[in-house]
């Protein structure tokens, strides 16, 4: 069992500072995922870990042993490429055979160890078909065994079902995470998909111009974001700027730059002056006809500006004197909902609202 | 991106580059500059030098001027720029219609014309000409025919000088009858690939026919035939055989062969010459990538691209477009039939047209006699040795520009192409200046025959790099990636993953390295080792022809013997690589 260790990794091409001084620790058996947009540097960190690239700086440890100037070959990583990078000129079986052919393992081992593998990733008796008689769901699979049978120390994927359509998406991220479980290799595991990384990982870190922006496990990273980036990245969030007016044992009040006036009880931290940014979630975004009260506060008067029907929720989008606020509304049904133009009053929970100092 | 970093922070990046690359390539970059270096940079460098030594010995542009003064000189370059303005135009003007045709138009019969219209291709352009010669020159065949044929329509005219003269329109004729199929399968290359979604577009928006044609299909058209443009232009610039075989000597590239291999000649110019050749072909290549560039931009969208949109003909223009296609092809076949009617018939009386019988006798002389027999296993020899030359060193430089970053990436880039812009003379006299002087005792290079393996290999870089590059750039470096991943070292990963995927490609390019080696003209003419790889006689088929051509009706009709097996060799190669390569090998071949 292996934990990996980044220590002030940074990595540029040319005058662009792809990987920009981070560090980082996956435990042992741990399912962690880089989640960020495009370039944000998380594919570099893994091609770093694998070794096909050189840091320009930093440490990277598998458990005490500083690998940086081990060759990728000698790595015992197992990886999964966003394209499958399965060899056309080679059948199923010797795909999945290379690495232990590479570690010289006797032919019956590898024969049994094979046919393990691939009837672990549910192929069972596809091993004499070549990449091209493949679904890419297969395809991904065989990616996943040839991987998997090396029982490398360390296992590594690249975006791995962004090739995929999204219903296979969502299914083979279930079945990976549960070969996790089951084998207990430490995995990285690299995406731009949020939903994707919040459901399959143990712990994850969100990446933003070569920098984390935050770590932690999927609840903190959804309903604790550190910052603006973490919390407009990971899902829909409404966010309000503004001062911490007032601070009592159980709640903060809070004056926004536009003058509204909300009540939170996330008072850990919090001092008053400070400059906040407030997060709601639009599911935590109630939506009731214009002449709701609660004496609870945090009562907002406004327009409904547009309406996303996606089946399970309605998506509604209310203008307020403001700013423009989103609103999910579970199981919606004809009576319960609103129409375009209706005026409403939304409230939040003082639960459910999330301060981020803004240093 | 992550945040920007300074200028300095830059220079260290390059530096980094260079100490972070691995020996094995190191060495592979090391190896290439240095071939490189010897046996192409050295030699045109010696030319241009050369060209600035004046009879008298001093330095200075009196060779220049001589150029400008001497009015056959002067002609000679004039000559040879007007011939070949005059071809690109002939060739472009069969060439773009034909592929029209051919990729827009589905019509019956389509599927043979396919096949013919690279026979052009499968004659290498030297033995053409011999035909061409032999057949509509003086006393030919065709000229006889068509003297007797106007006869019957009552119309007199003396053909005696023949069909094809010793003048331009002779040389652009034949020049035409080689060159035109690089035109048409460039550009249909490019008219084929063209998204049909552009043209819908366009006409969604009110444009049709020639508006169509002229603002939409001819532009993104372009590249493909500026690409065929730019090799007719060049080869027909520094073409050697075909003002040799028709005795023009008003023509640039045959004046300094003959003032460099002619007793007493004026050595110098054939250097002038030689550069001032290079320099137009620098700069007709410099013209075309700044004002069309090669690159295709022809396929715009994301996502699959549909197959380009075919109309069928019927009636009427379907029999004009068979009818002209089919007067093309039977223009284009008369060097095939004429060589093989050279080779193997006995020659009709004087003025007369009929052969007389079939005879084997002059392709015995060829195989028995034992210098011409020589040259043929001489040639035999040189091109497979510069094939596998050819291949190693064009696969190296390719996978180093594929795979790897270093500083003077581009240099080498350059240099290994730099061969396809400069004419086989230059190469030639360049390899004679340097080579020819004696290295240890009285050892020179050019005395022996590895020199032509040399030759023909660097000249034919530029295709091995090309095909070596394309076909490297299909296997995705994550296919290299993973079996390093899964603990493969280097060379297993190259010998298990990479060779097995770019093999066809690979042989392909040998192949056409062998073909083009084994027909090869202007460095075969110019260098004359004497030791070959059988004995004192290293003379290659080529020279062996001309030598041959130049001789008595008996000895011109066994050179078309070997220019038969020149064909032969030429289609069994064209016919595999086509197999290798899936149906583009013409491509390869003319570009």
């Amino acid at each position: 069992m292996v934990y990996v260790r980044l220590e002030n990794l940074e990595k540029t091409f040319g005058s662009i500072i792809a990987v920009d001084n981070i560090s980082l620790r996956i435990e042992e058996g741990e399912f962690f995922t880089i989640l960020g947009p495009s370039g944000c540097g998380k594919t570099t960190t893994l091609r770093m870990i694998a070794g096909f690239y050189k840091p320009d700086k930093g440490k990277i440890y598998f458990n005490k042993r500083l690998i940086n100037k081990i060759a990728p070959e000698k790595r015992n990583i197992g990886m999964v490429f966003q394209n499958y990078a399965l060899w056309p000129h080679m059948s199923v079986f010797k795909n999945v055979s290379f690495g232990l052919e590479m570690r010289k393992v006797p032919d019956d081992e590898i024969k049994s160890r094979v046919n393990s593998a691939l009837d672990l990733v549910d192929l069972q008796g596809l091993g004499d078909r070549t990449p091209d008689q493949l679904s890419g769901g297969q395809q991904q699979r065989v990616a996943l065994a040839r991987a998997l049978v090396i029982e490398p120390d360390v296992l590594l994927l690249d975006e791995p079902l962004s090739n995929l359509d999204a219903k296979l998406r969502v299914e083979m991220r279930t079945e990976i995470k549960k070969l996790q479980k089951n084998l207990g290799i430490t995995t990285i595991y690299v995406t731009h998909d949020q939903k994707e990384a919040l459901a399959v990982s143990d712990r994850l870190a969100v990446m933003g111009l070569g920098k984390i922006a935050q770590v932690g496990n999927p609840h903190e990273i959804y309903a604790k974001p550190a910052n603006k980036f973490v919390a407009s990245f990971i899902g829909l969030i409404n966010l309000f700027s503004g001062k911490v007016s007032k601070v009592s044992k159980d709640n903060v009040w809070i004056k926004t730059k536009t003058g509204l006036d909300l009540v939170s009880s996330s008072i850990t931290n919090v001092k008053e002056g400070m400059e906040v940014l407030v997060a709601v979630r639009p599911e935590h975004t109630e939506v009731h006809s214009q002449d709701y009260f609660s004496e609870e506060g945090n009562l907002i008067s406004g327009i409904v500006e547009g309406i996303e029907y996606l089946g399970d929720l309605s998506r509604y989008s209310i203008k307020t004197q403001y700013q423009t606020i989103n609103a999910d509304q579970y199981s919606p049904s004809a009576e319960k909902s609103f129409k375009m133009g209706e005026t409403v009053r939304l409230s939040f929970e003082k639960e459910q609202i999330h301060l981020i100092e803004i240093i | 991106m992550g945040r920007l970093k300074s200028f300095k922070d830059l220079l260290i990046e390059k530096l980094k580059n260079l100490r972070s690359i691995d020996k094995f390539s190191l060495s592979l970059i090391l190896i290439a500059i240095t071939l490189l270096s010897v046996f192409i940079l050295f030699p045109v460098f010696s030319v241009v030098l050369d060209a600035f030594v004046e009879p008298s010995g001093e330095i200075g542009f009196q060779n220049f001027v001589n150029l400008i003064a001497t009015p056959s000189y002067r002609r000679g370059l004039i000559n040879s720029i007007i011939t070949a303005s005059l071809t690109l135009t002939t060739t472009s003007a069969i060439g773009i219609p034909v592929a029209y045709i051919m990729t827009r138009y589905v019509f019956r019969g389509k599927k043979i014309f396919t096949l013919l219209t690279i026979l052009p291709l499968m004659i290498p352009p030297f033995v053409g000409a011999l035909a061409l010669v032999g057949m509509m020159g003086r006393n030919g065949i065709i000229t006889n025919f068509l003297e007797d044929f106007l006869m019957l329509f009552g119309i007199n005219i003396s053909l005696k000088e023949g069909l094809i003269l010793p003048n331009i329109p002779g040389i652009v004729l034949v020049q035409t009858f080689h060159l035109w199929p690089l035109i048409y399968l460039n550009t249909s290359a490019s008219l084929s690939k063209i998204d049909p979604t552009l043209e819908e577009s366009a006409r969604n928006l009110g444009a049709t026919g020639f508006n169509l044609f002229r603002r939409i299909t001819l532009p993104l058209a372009l590249p493909g035939f500026a690409a065929g443009a730019l090799l007719v232009f060049l080869w027909s610039i520094s073409d050697l055989g075909t003002p040799i075989m028709l005795n023009f000597t008003d023509y640039s590239v045959f004046q300094a062969f003959n003032e460099y291999t002619i007793q007493g000649g004026y050595r110098e110019i054939a250097s002038v010459i030689s550069i001032v050749l290079t320099g137009i072909s620098a700069l007709a290549l410099v013209f075309v990538n700044k004002y069309v560039g090669l690159k295709e931009y022809a396929t715009v969208r994301a996502g699959a691209a549909p197959k380009s949109i075919q109309k069928r003909i019927s009636g009427k223009l379907n029999i004009i477009v068979v009818v002209f296609l089919t007067i093309l092809i039977l223009f284009s076949i008369i060097p095939h039939l004429g060589t093989v009617v050279m080779a193997f018939t006995k020659n009709p009386s004087y003025g007369e047209w009929v052969p007389q019988g079939i005879t084997l006798e002059y392709m015995v002389e060829a195989l028995v006699d034992s210098n011409t027999s020589l040259s043929i296993l001489n040639s035999l020899v040189y091109a497979l040795l510069a094939s596998f030359a050819g291949i190693f060193l064009g696969a190296s430089i390719a996978y180093l520009l594929v795979r790897k970053k270093f500083p003077g990436k581009s240099i080498l880039d350059i240099i290994s192409t730099m061969p396809f812009a400069i004419p086989g003379i230059v190469i030639g006299l360049g390899f004679l200046y340097i080579f020819s002087q004696p290295i240890v005792g009285n050892f020179r290079l050019t005395s022996f025959w590895y020199i032509l393996v040399i030759a023909y290999s660097m000249r034919r870089l530029p295709y091995t790099v090309r095909s070596s590059h394309a076909v490297l750039k299909q296997v995705h470096v994550s296919l290299e990636e993973a079996a390093t991943s899964l603990g493969a070292s280097r060379i297993k990963t190259f010998t298990s993953i990479t060779l097995p995927l770019i093999m066809p490609g690979l042989m392909a390019g040998a192949i056409l390295i062998f073909i083009t080696s084994f027909t090869e003209v202007s460095t075969s003419l110019l260098l004359q080792p004497i030791i070959g790889p059988f004995g004192i006689y290293a003379r290659p088929l080529t020279l062996q022809i001309l030598l041959l051509a130049k001789g008595g009706p008996t000895a011109v009709k066994v050179a078309s013997c070997l220019g038969f097996i020149q064909i032969i060799a030429t289609s069994i190669g064209l016919y595999i690589t086509n197999k290798l390569l899936g149906g583009k090998a013409g491509l390869a071949f003319g570009g």
